[in-house]
């Protein structure tokens, strides 16, 4: 994990807090995910029962993930048979080792790059750096952020956090934007021109992968952009860096999966360019790179097979849960401090970090809190395309933190569950809360009890409790 | 999931009430007026001893085996008032109606407790989240009269909406109240952003949370009602101190409000 | 032809763990469907699949909602469509692809006066027009198919500023399915679903065309 990640360096209750205190950052995400929801909505409405869609979709990665190594297996001999390379990487160090031996070998000096959120997990850009490739990110919100020198706070629109002024000020101080522009159609037209010019110069391409399917030895880039099918068609070399759960074993499996995909991400029927490479350039054709690499990526994802938290590497990776999370709708993704925000992220960073830094499950404190992001409401399950019970697992996660929480929480619920298991103690325990209400405007100046009252007031309490109106006869 | 749209309740008679930690200790109102609402749809109502909390609060932080204890004692408690009789249990909160029928099981289950999760799904069959309940009564068995004019809106909860699917039946009984003027809200199925631990883990994105409601409340409504009590909570101390002149009513007491005489205060 | 790093070690550590994803909870997961469903388009209501008069105007309104330009035409591309075209877009300079519609319909434009070039890349990298045909046309999401395999190229679709795709009705399917489901290899290197021109919201998530490819997609269906 990179250092440059605020994950371990800031807590998660600050990070949200910054979040929550920048009104440009709020409305900037706030718009962006409302559209993305409204989007989608009418994208749905455009199908006959998607929730029947959704739920075999649930079944079939569950049936693709439950033959995992086989698929895989498959796939890699289909893409050897269609005459590319394949690299096994079981961490992104491997990986990163292999793209920059790559690039070395072929002598690259421009790497053009389609968005890849595997590749924000292992750090690519600054391993390519170090064997002096300039490696320049092509999608255009993510070039964006690779200028501003920021991470992206979306897995699909990594500069949703930004507007049009904050673009036009980063293209200014970085990209030598000379006459500023502010349009968003003149934004997109100076980042064409100058990013055309990349495309046309660069040796090597690197792309992520939507999808591996198995059955022909091809993988799947669903883009709006075109940058993709740019850097897999212009330079000598192209390697995907796939993770090894992004696969189907059936193009009829891959069908829904990509099917739904466009409708849930970006609210599209289709998304602009879904492209199915199989392969090198093919005979007699005139473009389309000499060598083709697929780079297939454990990093952690085989520790969460077989666990209760397996259903997380059903994710197709659309973002929809980001769009419709309450918590993410306030922060964006800067809050999560790591590659993958949202309800996604706060299941999925936990479960891969603890493989990175060598901590045990459940002890890597800094990663383990995300779970804590969410109130727990559901919108994120139910707007998934894969029906992934992403708070179940957030609960699954919390139970992992609870057993390494410090004595002081671990006591607190222990003493709370005693009295609270016998109606006698509870009843007292009630009555001393009534006894209590004359005490309570001071509770809020009490070590902590800031966190209710900066911002709110404290509830009244009652002058009886329930069963003592009962007891009376009151009720 | 455990919810059995099939349930018919239109014979019950006899309900046992689970008062809730929340309705027991700060909203005394809430249970009150559940138990008043009930006898005046002709239920007789107990509230079973020994009952204390569901266990949410230790549950959604993580400690499986506190919550257990917890819930133990109130599933034993319910249980007893089954045995005794009682057709229903009620439960005048979407989240703890949530907690008994979707996650006990599971809870008592990680617990250890396989017997207990065989009976913490039993008893889930007959477990009702209040207005759930009511609005499935025939519509003669709960007569409904007027209440003071007052512009109103309604908060869906998220685990009454998502988990337990009740989502029209509220504002279908609130349309059988003269008077009580429901209003559009378009942040009515949004969270408010308490979230139990949530609230006081990441204050500042709570009370953003419940900003983003309060901001979009449809000019001069006086009354938020719902079916949470705590999610009213959030909402009416965040509102407090905005200086918000709006007031926070459990649809339960509307309810009560609105019954024609005194039918349901005759214990 | 390669492979690097340790197949047998990486697939035994995910074999010894793979499995259906545990219960337990209270949302478990249900079994994988016999068949594999496939996506039931509202559009499509009604509509013979196996009729390519029938899909037509799925096609059209589907192409249309995806910013696309569709003309239908009854057999050659007429003159004066072409004309128009050439004339609405200010096209001086074109490539094509080797398929022989996209050949037929370069040599009308030299005709009337348009510079026209088999693909070349730094060619179509500067060109006005780019013309290609399409294997297939999906009524349902509006999306042409083009191949590399028979086009010749990868990114004879992508690189010019407009993108003409002659489509004949009869390749006209329902749905991506149609195209997607079956595929055997051999495989093109590439093959592309094309739904609609270039596009980015990334900035204020403001629609704008013609991000790195295409700004416009107009699509000449042959009946």
């Amino acid at each position: 994990m990179s250092n440059e990640w605020p994950l371990r360096s800031s807590t998660l209750r600050e990070r949200s807090a910054t979040a929550v205190g920048d009104p440009v950052l709020r409305a900037n995400v706030g718009a962006a995910t409302d559209r993305f929801r409204t989007k989608r909505t009418s994208a749905l409405a455009r199908l006959h029962d998607p929730d029947a869609l959704r739920s075999a979709a649930r079944g079939v990665r569950g049936d693709i993930l439950a033959d995992w190594a086989a698929t895989l297996e498959l796939l890699a001999d289909n893409v050897q048979a269609n005459g590319g390379h394949v690299c096994w990487a079981p961490t992104g160090a491997d990986a990163n080792d292999y793209i920059a031996s790559v690039a070395q070998r072929i002598g690259a000096r421009t790497v053009v790059k389609s968005k890849s959120m595997a590749t924000e997990e292992t750090g690519l850009n600054e391993a390519l750096a170090a064997v002096g490739c300039d490696t320049v990110e092509t999608d255009l919100g993510e070039w964006i952020i690779q200028l501003a020198e920021e991470h992206p706070s979306h897995i699909i629109a990594p500069a949703m956090h930004k507007n049009r002024d904050q673009v036009a000020d980063t293209f200014e101080a970085k990209a030598g934007m000379t006459e500023r522009v502010t349009e968003p159609t003149e934004l997109v037209a100076f980042a064409r021109r100058e990013l055309r010019r990349r495309f046309l110069e660069a040796d090597l391409g690197i792309t992520g992968a939507n999808l591996g399917v198995a059955e022909t030895g091809s993988i799947v880039l669903v883009t709006n952009e075109g940058n993709a099918r740019m850097v897999t068609s212009m330079p000598r070399v192209h390697i995907a860096v796939m993770g090894a759960e992004r696969i189907a074993r059936t193009w009829d499996q891959a069908d829904l999966v990509l099917g739904l995909l466009a409708k849930f991400g970006t609210g599209q029927t289709l998304s602009s360019y879904t492209t199915v490479l199989s392969g090198p350039r093919g005979e007699d054709e005139a473009d389309g790179p000499d060598e083709f690499h697929l780079v297939i990526l454990d990093n952690g994802r085989s520790d969460i097979a077989g666990t209760e938290f397996a259903e997380m590497l059903n994710c197709i990776r659309c973002g929809s849960c980001l769009n419709v999370c309450p918590v993410y709708h306030q922060t964006g993704g800067h809050a999560y401090g790591w590659v993958y925000p949202g309800p996604m992220g706060a299941v999925l960073t936990p479960l891969l970090a603890s493989q990175q830094t060598g901590h045990g499950p459940g002890e890597d404190h800094h990663a383990g809190e995300l779970a804590n992001a969410s109130t727990l409401c559901g919108a994120c399950m139910e707007a998934c395309p894969v029906e992934i019970p992403l708070q179940d697992l957030l609960l699954g996660l919390r139970r992992r933190n609870a057993e390494h929480a410090g004595l002081a929480e671990r006591s607190m619920w222990r003493a709370w569950a005693a009295a609270w298991s016998r109606p006698g103690a509870y009843g007292a325990s009630a009555t001393v809360a009534t006894k209590a209400r004359r005490l309570a405007p001071l509770l809020g100046r009490l070590p902590g009890g800031s966190r209710w009252t900066d911002g709110r007031d404290l509830p009244d309490l009652p002058a009886r409790t329930f069963r003592q109106r009962w007891d009376a006869g009151d009720v | 999931m455990s919810d059995a749209p099939d349930r018919r309740p239109d014979g019950v008679e006899r309900v046992a009430l689970f008062v809730t930690c929340v309705g027991e200790l700060v909203e005394p109102d809430v249970p009150v007026a559940a138990v008043r609402v009930l006898r005046a749809a002709g239920c007789d109502v107990d509230v079973p001893e020994g009952q204390t909390c569901c266990g949410q609060p230790a549950w959604n932080s993580g400690f499986t085996a506190d919550a257990a204890k917890v819930a133990g004692t109130s599933l034993d408690a319910l249980e007893r008032a089954v045995a005794d009789g009682a057709e229903a249990v009620v439960v005048p909160a979407g989240s703890c109606a949530t907690m008994i029928r979707v996650y006990w099981p599971q809870l008592f289950s990680l617990a250890g407790d396989e017997a207990a999760s065989d009976r913490a799904r039993a008893l889930g069959e007959r477990v009702w989240e209040l207005t759930e309940l009511l609005d499935a009564l025939p519509d003669e068995r709960l007569g409904l009269g007027s209440v003071e004019p007052c512009a109103a809106v309604y908060h869906r909860s998220c685990h009454m909406l998502r988990e337990l699917h009740v989502a029209e039946q509220p504002e279908a009984l609130l349309a059988r109240v003269d008077g009580c003027v429901v209003a559009e809200w378009a942040a009515a199925d949004q969270c408010c952003g308490f979230g139990g631990t949530f609230s006081v883990k990441l204050p500042e994105a709570s009370v953003a949370m419940a900003d983003e409601k309060l901001d979009v409340l449809p000019e001069g409504t006086e009354v938020i009602v719902g079916a949470d009590a705590s999610c009213l909570m959030q909402l009416r101390t965040r509102a407090g101190a905005r200086g918000m002149q709006v007031r926070t009513e459990h649809i339960a007491q509307v309810l009560e409000r609105a019954l024609p005489d005194d039918r349901g205060a005759d214990a | 032809m390669s492979e690097h790093g340790d197949r047998a070690a990486f697939l035994d550590r995910i074999r010894s763990r793979q499995g259906r994803p545990p219960g337990g909870g209270p949302h478990p997961p249900p079994p994988a469907p016999d068949v594999v469903p496939e996506l039931a388009y509202r559009t499509l209501d009604g509509v013979d699949h196996d009729d390519p008069f029938a899909l037509l105007p799925v096609f059209v309104a589907a192409a249309r909602a995806a910013e696309a330009t569709v003309d239908v035409v009854d057999d050659e591309v007429p003159a004066e469509l072409l004309l128009r075209f050439v004339g609405d877009h200010d096209v001086r300079t074109a490539v094509t692809s080797r398929e022989p519609e996209a050949v037929a319909l370069g040599g009308a434009l030299a005709a009337a006066g348009v510079s026209v070039a088999p693909y070349d890349r730094e060619v179509a990298a500067a060109a006005d027009l780019a013309i290609t045909s399409a294997t297939h046309g999906i009524a349902a999401t509006g999306s042409v198919v083009v191949d590399s395999a028979s086009a010749g190229s990868r990114a004879v679709s992508l690189l010019a500023k407009l993108h003409l795709c002659v489509l004949p009705m009869t390749r006209l399917v329902a749905s991506h399915a149609d195209v997607l489901r079956g595929q055997q290899r051999p495989m093109p290197s590439g093959r592309v679903l094309i739904t609609g021109p270039s596009r980015t919201g990334d900035i204020e998530q403001r629609l704008t065309l013609g991000a790195h490819g295409p700004v416009a997609l107009h699509i000449v269906v042959v009946r």
